[in-house]
Parts: C-alpha cells; structure tokens; sequence
C-alpha cells in the first residue's frame, strides 16, 4: 500500500517553536479587553509585538511586546514518542509527529501605559487572564496555529514595575512581566502501521 | 595708615543708600512692559509671513475618577500662545526604536513667549492650583501639559505632540524661553478630549 504523500498532511509549520509560542502569546495578550472600573468603553492594547518592531510600527500606548527570551530542551528521549491523534490518515501507512524534546520560554511581556492607574489595570487583568476559567490554576492552554496545530501551556512567573525620575517625567509607565511556556518539539515523520498476523499451529496431533 | 579695604567715601561702597540703584519699583510700568503690546505686534509679522509653522496650547486636563488614568479625561481649559511663538529645534525630538514601537523621546525648545504669561503660566499653575471645585493641577485627577501641532496646508491633520516643562521659564528681554521635554500619550490625528466647562 502506498503511503500518504507528505504534502497531503493537514498539519504543517512556518515559525519554529519557540517564535510559534510567541506569536500565539501576543495573538492572545493582544485580544484581551481590560475593565476599565467605570462602565466605560474596555481597555485595549493597541498593539502587541510579537518580536522587535520596526521603524514602521509608530508606538501608540498602551502597547505591548513579547520578547524573545532564552529558551532550553529538555533532555532527549530514550524512545521515540508519537503523538496520538496526529497519525494522517489513521492506520494507514502515512505521517506523523514524533516528540524529541520539550521546549521551554521564558517570554519577557514588557507594556508601556501612560499613567500607573492605567498600568494596573493592565497587570490585574493579564494576572486574570492567565488563570484557567473554572480551574483555579496559574496556567492556560493556547494553540499553535504556525506550528502543527499543537497546544502550548503558559504561566505567569513574575513581574515588576519599571518607575524611575526620568521616566515619570515622561508618563513612560512601564512593567515587565516573565511568562513560562512550554511546548513539544517535534518532528514529521513517516508512521507505518504494524501487520499484527496470527498464526495457529497444533502440535501433538497427528492427521487422520 | 588705613586698611586696604576702608572707604573713603562710604556710599561708593553701600551705594543703594544714594538712591540712586534700587529694585524696579512697579514692573509694570516699566519700559519693557510698556512696550510689551509692540513686541507682540512685531512678533505677528513672521507669523503672517508664515514663518511659525508650529501652534502651541498649554492644556489642563482632568480625569472622572480619583487619580490621574482612571475613568475618562476631558479638557478643563486650553490656552493657545499667542502670538505664535519659535521653535527652533523641532529636530531634538528624535525617534527611537522600542519594544512598543517607534517612539518619540527628547526635548524642545521654545522661545519668543509673549511677556504677558506668567512663569505660573507657562508651568501650569494658573489659571487655579488649588481650588478644591476645579479640576486643576492641584488634583491627583488633573494634568497639565503643552501640546505642540504643525501647521500644514493639506490633510491629513498633524498629531498634536505632548511635551512638559522641564525647566524653569527664562524671561528674556524680550520674552520667555522655556525647554519641554516630549511626553508619552499623544493625542491620535483629530481626536478630541471631551470638551466641558472647568
């Protein structure tokens, strides 16, 4: 039986893991809508930053990057480990993703408000969206559009307040916030299904 | 013999008790303020020549919450300086490159202010700091700042540029000179504080 050809697989990816955990951090900071605490329009970022921006991108606040921060794998696996559900087409000669590793981002989320009530109320409503709805842990899951379709877990690490005399004099509110993520690396490979034959032999009979 | 130091004659020494050297004694009938109005009517010609691309408010804004950045602002007052004064250094307001985008940091400078501002004026103490039924710069909820907009013949409108004082105002002979240093929090391109009476 021929197998499947590869191009024919539904997943694929164009950013590498760590720039796909990333883009969907800024594709979900920059959907967010913040309480403003008077029944007023909600708070928005105007832009999120998925990497440095360019002379383009003229700062409009609050706006938001996502950092590239220092990223590890975990050790290698033993054996190979296939990820269920992503064998196309099922039980047929085909593809697959195989993990090889876990990958692990420290994202640094650096925001810039004009005025420090507006900056809380950024961190309050970034720290709430960071809590699973109905599961009171500090973790949410978002997928990787740009890399397999696989899913990413995030976290809140810590955080702090940048405040100085020069940038107060300026209204240059800004905060930094470091987010844990973590995600399978993985790689597509060819997955053959296993021909399990049975065969029945008597022993000690003799034919009559 | 005497000392180095001993008059001869005292008042060369403690000259103010000749009268003749004293503070000025009514400012404002001093020649320089006399002559204010004309100083102002002189500095209209570069403006009417199109010389002063740039018009310049002082703006007092307050916020409907407690603090300055809670609920929504709106403009308590805006006071255009008039005649248009010069800038000269537009140009030390640079860009630069953030992780929030491209970003406007330096200063300004801004001279040939009318003599008829104050120094409380100029820093936003005026019209009233400290009048608990106003919103003014006495209160966590207002902010006072300049807002600096070119003048151009075709659309789209500029972006009014938001800078503050970052010096005290120098009178000169003529007129004040101040140093703005550039804000964050511009106002977008046509976009208006809620207007209502301070």
């Amino acid at each position: 039986m021929d197998r499947m050809p590869r191009e024919s697989y539904s997943r694929s990816a164009s950013q590498d893991v760590r720039a796909a955990m990333g883009s969907a951090l800024a594709r979900y900071i920059e959907g967010l809508s913040f309480d403003t605490g008077d029944g007023g329009q909600p708070l928005k970022f105007a832009a999120v930053f998925s990497e440095w921006p360019s002379y383009l991108d003229r700062n409009v606040d609050p706006s938001a990057c996502v950092l590239p921060g220092s990223w590890k794998y975990g050790p290698a696996l033993l054996t190979p480990a296939f990820i269920e559900g992503t064998w196309e087409p099922v039980g047929m000669p085909g593809w697959g993703l195989w993990k090889t590793a876990e990958a692990e981002v420290e994202f640094e989320l650096s925001l810039r408000a004009t005025s420090p009530a507006e900056r809380e109320r950024l961190i309050l409503g970034i720290e709430d969206a960071f809590q699973t709805t109905g599961r009171e842990v500090n973790r949410i899951l978002l997928e990787l559009p740009t890399y397999y379709g696989l899913t990413a877990r995030y976290s809140l690490l810590s955080g702090r307040v940048i405040d100085n005399e020069d940038q107060a004099m300026r209204e240059q509110r800004d905060a930094v916030l470091t987010i844990s993520a973590q995600a399978d690396k993985v790689v597509l490979q060819p997955v053959t299904p296993l021909a399990l034959n049975i065969t029945i032999k008597s022993v000690g009979t003799s034919p009559s | 013999m005497p000392a180095d130091r001993t008059p001869v004659l005292p008042e060369l020494v403690v000259p103010e008790q000749t009268g003749q050297v004293h503070p000025e004694r009514n400012v404002r009938d001093s020649l320089i303020y006399d002559l204010a109005p004309d100083i102002d009517e002189i500095r209209q010609i570069p403006v009417d020549l199109g010389l002063r691309p740039y018009r310049v408010f002082m703006v007092h804004v307050a916020w409907t919450g407690k603090r300055r950045g809670e609920g929504q602002p709106y403009e308590t007052s805006r006071r255009e300086i008039l005649p248009m004064p010069k800038i000269t250094n537009m140009d030390a307001t640079t860009f630069m490159l953030r992780g929030y985008g491209l970003t406007e940091e330096g200063g300004i400078a801004v001279t040939d202010i009318s003599l008829q501002f104050t120094e409380d004026d100029l820093t936003g103490k005026t019209p009233d700091l400290t009048d608990p039924e106003v919103a003014r710069t006495g209160r966590r909820n207002a902010e006072f700042f300049w807002e600096v907009v070119e003048m151009r013949p075709t659309p789209p409108q500029t972006i009014p540029r938001r800078y503050v004082p970052r010096s005290v105002p120098n009178r000169k002979a003529t007129g004040w000179r101040i140093g703005l240093v550039k804000q964050t929090g511009d106002r977008a391109r046509g976009q208006t504080f809620n207007r209502t009476s301070a």
